[in-house]
């Protein structure tokens, strides 16, 4: 049994099927980015183990293909097993090995990117200090005790987990958070506005200013801004609940919906929606997730230079303090388009601007695999050249020997009969 | 060869089964407070924001200053022959046009949050100002327009001797209206200044100060803005307002009853679609334009005629027997809506009060 096993995943056209599928799942994902948009597609096709068919209403998913994840790692495992099996070391498969070596740590590789791979920006105004990116599409439901002066204690609970619905109980929190509706993109609305099943909320902002669902965001340059009715209960009985989106907490989106309805809605959306349980004060907000680092990035100027006589942008370039305590770092930077600043295993590239030039916003990549590509490709182009050689040797060597043959065919000496 | 297989296969089935439990945890951690946006550093003990509870609400009061040009959330450039009127609290922009001969039209820029109804029952509301007919959705006309690289839809609309044309733009979650309206002629020949004028707009701007409207002090008894002044009778006590409610109050014996007061602009589908929003809040069935004058009376408002309706039913929130007396006034292009709702003997008591009430309203 063992043995037929590891002859199904060691084989050959296991590697095919796999391959035929892989194209499978590019192409219909390709196509189905047109409708769904690249992040859900990403999502649903590349960054699963199944690609489900889910019939509106039914509540079923039912897998129509592997997804990106799955076929990745039977590669893998198909890959290393014909190489288990099959070991044999010989000088002559030099180049076979450095290849297939060469693939493997792209998987691999690309297995650790999507472990560990994140991309946030940092929103710093003239004059502000930040030591924290956020996240540039995933988010969390934020409950920040807020009652110590100095420090805040942050309970950060993941999206999925609320998408999930149902009961969170997180140890820090002396009271249990229930998930009673959740909308993955959501819009405002008014009373008059369409959409039958808005969220209202008994406190906070969800009092005067409704959410209903929207269609989930297919383009490029659009996202989606997830809402959900969350209730807080407490042994003694409910708290209250409250409506988070990343409408109330999101830039540039609460400045916006302040900016052209505060006065109409009557509260102001950029303060922090709050409450008191048992002596603390509490911040609840569904925000982007954010990472916090271990120095800070004051934003000293921001330039934003034009061509003369027109809105084009020549340069725009930020200069900033880093400043980390624990190394004793403290120095100026200019970070410009095409250069950007590498640091703590981080790259801040110059991504976009405030209006009014009044701040910067920075792209902040971290992907401790980032090199595993160009090492892979440097080995297997450094493989491909080994086998070439190899069999160009060979292929050398097997014809000298030949070389008399000719020989045989010299135009014949005159000889005396 | 076994021995090889068993601690790979481990390695592998370890790190897949790692993807998922390194997606969703929850993470508890401690940090500085984060000082706010300031010019010069801040201490990192700067108090917190101040609570909600404790933030006064510009719609209890205070006048509003109106927002200048460097705060609004939008800007553009206005057509010369132009004259810029105040913005109110409901138009972001409003610009009078006139022709030699006396003609005239008028623009006006709103934003709402999301939709404001489908397309459908925007149009029709535009087409009923025009006293159009409706037309269904198939065959809604309109033409693709780019604000400040923004698509939306234009629409045009003609009616008698007057025009409308509108353009709809949705950014960010609120509906941006930018509506040309008057005399067909002045509206025809403003059409390529209104297109140039869209074409000026750009949308951003410096965020407003919400603490400003939150520290004036709040006078008894008017509303933001150019909001109408009025005085409710002293049994009535303020409560909460609703979304988009300006004010609700109760009234009655035990607060029995609710007043709720709220605006927009344009006729928001007109009084026969109000009337039979509420007819339907009460559970009863719609009306034809036909039962509209027995089912309503008119009332002397804001200097104008308003309509006032009264029904008797089962309050769709409640489930028990209700009564709802309302009211809609419309006063320069925006419908006032004035509504008591309650248990059927405290809105019958209340009713004189209520009536009293909105006739009393004094709007500018």
């Amino acid at each position: 049994m063992i043995h037929r096993f590891i002859s199904f995943i060691s084989s050959l056209r296991l590697t095919v099927v796999c391959l035929c599928l892989a194209i499978a799942l590019v192409f219909t994902g390709t196509i189905a980015q047109v409708y769904w948009g690249l992040y859900t597609v990403q999502s649903d096709f590349f960054r699963s183990f199944f690609v489900y068919w889910r019939p509106s209403g039914s509540g079923l998913k039912i897998p129509l293909l592997p997804g990106g994840w799955l076929l990745g790692s039977v590669l893998l495992i198909n890959l290393l097993a014909a190489h288990i099996k099959r070991f044999k070391w010989t000088a002559k498969k030099t180049g076979i090995f450095m290849i297939h070596g060469g693939l493997v740590l792209l998987l691999v590789g690309q297995f650790f990117t999507e472990l560990f791979q994140r991309e946030s920006s940092m929103r710093i105004e003239v004059g502000q200090t930040k030591n924290y990116s956020e996240d540039n599409r995933k988010n969390e439901l934020a409950i920040v005790d807020v009652t110590d002066p100095q420090k805040d204690m942050v309970v950060a609970i993941p999206e999925s987990m609320v998408a999930q619905g149902g009961e969170i109980k997180a140890p820090a929190l002396p009271f249990t958070i229930q998930v009673e509706k959740y909308l993955p993109n959501s819009t405002p609305a008014g009373p008059m506005s369409g959409g039958a099943d808005k969220l209202k909320s008994a406190d906070g902002i969800g009092q005067r200013l409704l959410f209903t669902a929207a269609a989930r965001a297919a383009r490029m340059d659009d996202e989606d801004r997830p809402a959900a009715l969350v209730r807080l209960v407490s042994e003694r009985g409910p708290i209250g609940e409250w409506i988070v989106s990343t409408w109330l907490s999101k830039y540039p989106y609460p400045q916006n919906l302040e900016e052209n309805l505060g006065s109409l809605l009557g509260v102001s959306l950029s303060q922090p929606q709050q409450f008191t349980y048992g002596g603390r004060t509490y911040q609840i907000a569904l925000r982007p997730i954010r990472y916090y680092e271990p120095y800070s990035v004051s934003l000293i100027e921001f330039k934003h230079e034009v061509y003369d006589g027109t809105d084009i942008p020549k340069n725009f370039a930020s200069r900033v303090h880093l400043n980390n305590p624990s190394t004793g770092e403290d120095r100026d930077i200019l970070i410009y388009m095409n250069n950007p600043l590498r640091y703590h295993g981080e790259t801040f590239f110059q991504a976009s601007f405030e209006p009014d030039d009044k701040g910067t916003i920075l792209q902040v990549v971290k992907n401790p695999a980032s090199p595993t590509p160009y090492i892979a490709c440097l080995v297997i182009g450094f493989g491909l050249l080994v086998q070439f050689l190899m069999h160009l040797y060979t292929f050398a060597t097997r014809r000298r020997p030949q070389a008399p043959a000719p020989a045989a065919r010299r135009p014949l000496q005159k000889e005396p009969v | 060869m076994n021995l090889l297989f068993r601690p790979s296969l481990r390695l592998l089935a370890v790190c897949l089964l790692a993807v998922p439990a390194a997606r969703a945890q929850i993470r508890t951690y401690t940090v500085p407070k984060e000082p706010p946006p300031s010019a010069a550093p801040v201490s990192p003990t700067a108090p917190t924001p101040a609570p909600m509870a404790n933030m006064a609400d510009p719609m209890s009061g205070g006048q509003v200053p109106l927002p200048d040009a460097s705060s609004r959330a939008v800007r553009w450039q206005t057509p010369p022959g132009w004259q810029e009127l105040a913005p109110s609290s409901f138009r972001i922009g409003s610009f009078a046009i006139a022709d030699p001969s006396g003609k005239k039209a008028e623009v006006a820029v709103t934003s709402f949050p999301g939709s404001v109804g489908s397309e459908l029952s925007n149009v029709n509301r535009w087409r009923g100002e025009l006293s159009l007919p409706p037309v269904e959705e198939n065959a809604i006309a309109s033409e693709p327009v780019t604000v400040d690289g923004v698509e939306g839809k234009l629409y045009d609309f003609s009616g008698g001797s007057a025009r409308t044309i509108v353009a709809d733009i949705p950014r960010l979650g609120i509906s941006w209206f930018f509506k040309l309206r008057g005399d067909k002629e002045v509206v025809t020949s403003t059409r390529p200044a209104f297109l140039e004028f869209l074409r000026s707009v750009k949308f951003g701007g410096a965020p407003a100060a919400p603490a400003a409207a939150a520290s004036m002090p709040a006078p008894e008894t008017s509303a933001a803005g150019d909001a109408p002044r009025w005085n409710p009778p002293a049994s009535w006590r303020e409560q909460t307002a609703g979304p988009m409610v300006l004010k609700s109050y109760t009234a009655g014996a035990d607060g029995a009853a609710t007043v709720s007061i709220s605006s927009f602009p344009g006729d928001v589908g007109g009084t026969l679609a109000n009337v039979n929003r509420w007819r339907g809040q009460l559970g009863l069935a719609p009306i034809t334009q036909a039962d509209l004058p027995t089912a309503a009376k008119s009332i002397n408002a804001g200097g104008g005629q308003g309509t006032l309706v009264d029904f008797t039913g089962v309050f769709a929130k409640t489930g028990k027997p209700a009564r709802m007396v309302a009211a809609i006034v419309p006063v320069n292009g925006q419908m006032w809506f004035y509504k008591l709702v309650g248990d059927e003997t405290a809105v019958g008591g209340e009713k004189d009060n209520f009536v009293k009430f909105v006739e009393g309203v004094q709007y500018h």
